[in-house]
């Protein structure tokens, strides 16, 4: 009894008609928080007493970095379980997180960039952190070319499994960086120990914007669950009864 | 608001287009996606749907035929 959730999420048709009534009213709440947030960033809080206006891109930058890394868990677990356990859903939703978290690894990327310019006064440095990152862009696409790259899709998702197993090793190499080395970037400033270093004015809209961009993740996968979904079941019964409701 | 005008959150003290041309760059990447699979989604089920017709058209005349 108390597996069924776990047989469930091994169900294509429950997984699709789930991931449909989540999104109905998720995608909305989600474009509402972002929109929120991002006002509240840019036009309410504060400016940074040394950074000035430019530190707003915080509100961004810093959201779509920590559910890139946080992405790649996902991306690495559902590997672990379509290797283990053979659930087709699994290896869709590795498929899926692939771009998803390359969409955000780049944004990361190029947001960080812009906004070293009138801080560093350098658009790049091959810092610690930001070399980190983009290996990170490289594990992604990574798997995503892996598994276009292979005729046998059984195989392609093993090799797709593993490769995402292997890259977990970056994510704390990420996340310990701006410590381990000397670098640019400065560290973190939220912590879940010790002090945060942020002002609440501008914590808030930060917190709020990284919920909003959790939330997204969980949209976008969802979005991507069920068009793969219905590509891969294309000749059952249920999508055609399904797609002629 | 912490700008007293819109030209003034526009400019953001000369740091507007690093600022603008963030939110600007997320925006779009977010949107599109989003679009992706929403158009890959519809684009899937005209294709199937298409094909069910077609197969029970096909039923149909089969059975006029005999």
């Amino acid at each position: 009894m108390a597996w069924t959730w776990f047989h469930r999420l091994g169900s294509p048709p429950w997984i699709y008609a789930f991931a449909g009534r989540l999104l109905r009213f998720l995608l909305p709440l989600t474009l509402l928080l972002l929109l929120v947030g991002s006002i509240w960033g840019l036009a309410f809080s504060p400016p940074d007493f040394r950074q000035g206006n430019s530190y707003r891109i915080i509100y961004i930058h810093v959201p779509v970095s920590v559910v890139s890394l946080a992405g790649y868990y996902v991306m690495a677990i559902a590997g672990a379980v379509s290797l283990i356990w053979r659930l087709k859903v699994a290896d869709i939703a590795m498929r899926v997180a692939a771009p998803i978290g390359a969409g955000l690894t780049f944004l990361a990327l190029v947001t960080g960039a812009i906004w070293g310019k009138p801080t560093w006064g350098t658009w790049w440095v091959w810092d610690a952190r930001i070399t980190s990152m983009v290996v990170l862009l490289f594990l992604y696409l990574g798997v995503y070319a892996l598994y276009e790259a292979y005729d046998n899709k059984a195989l392609a998702s093993k090799a797709c499994a593993i490769l995402a197993l292997v890259g977990t090793v970056n994510i704390p190499i990420i996340y310990k960086s701006v410590d381990w080395w000397y670098s640019l970037h400065q560290p973190a400033s939220i912590k879940f120990t010790g002090g945060t270093t942020i002002d609440p004015s501008m914590l808030y809209p930060l917190l709020l914007m990284i919920v909003a961009v959790y939330a997204l993740y969980v949209c976008l996968i969802l979005l991507g669950l069920r068009a793969a979904l219905l590509e891969s079941e294309n000749k059952t019964k249920w999508v055609q009864q399904e797609v002629m409701e | 608001m912490y700008f007293e005008t819109f030209t003034e959150l526009w400019q953001m003290a000369g740091h507007g287009p690093f600022v603008w041309s963030s939110y600007a760059i997320t925006y779009l990447v977010w949107f599109l996606l989003i679009m992706v699979p929403i158009r890959q989604l519809s684009r899937q089920k005209r294709r199937i749907r298409a094909r069910c017709e077609a197969l029970s058209q096909r039923e149909v005349n089969d059975g006029d035929a005999s």
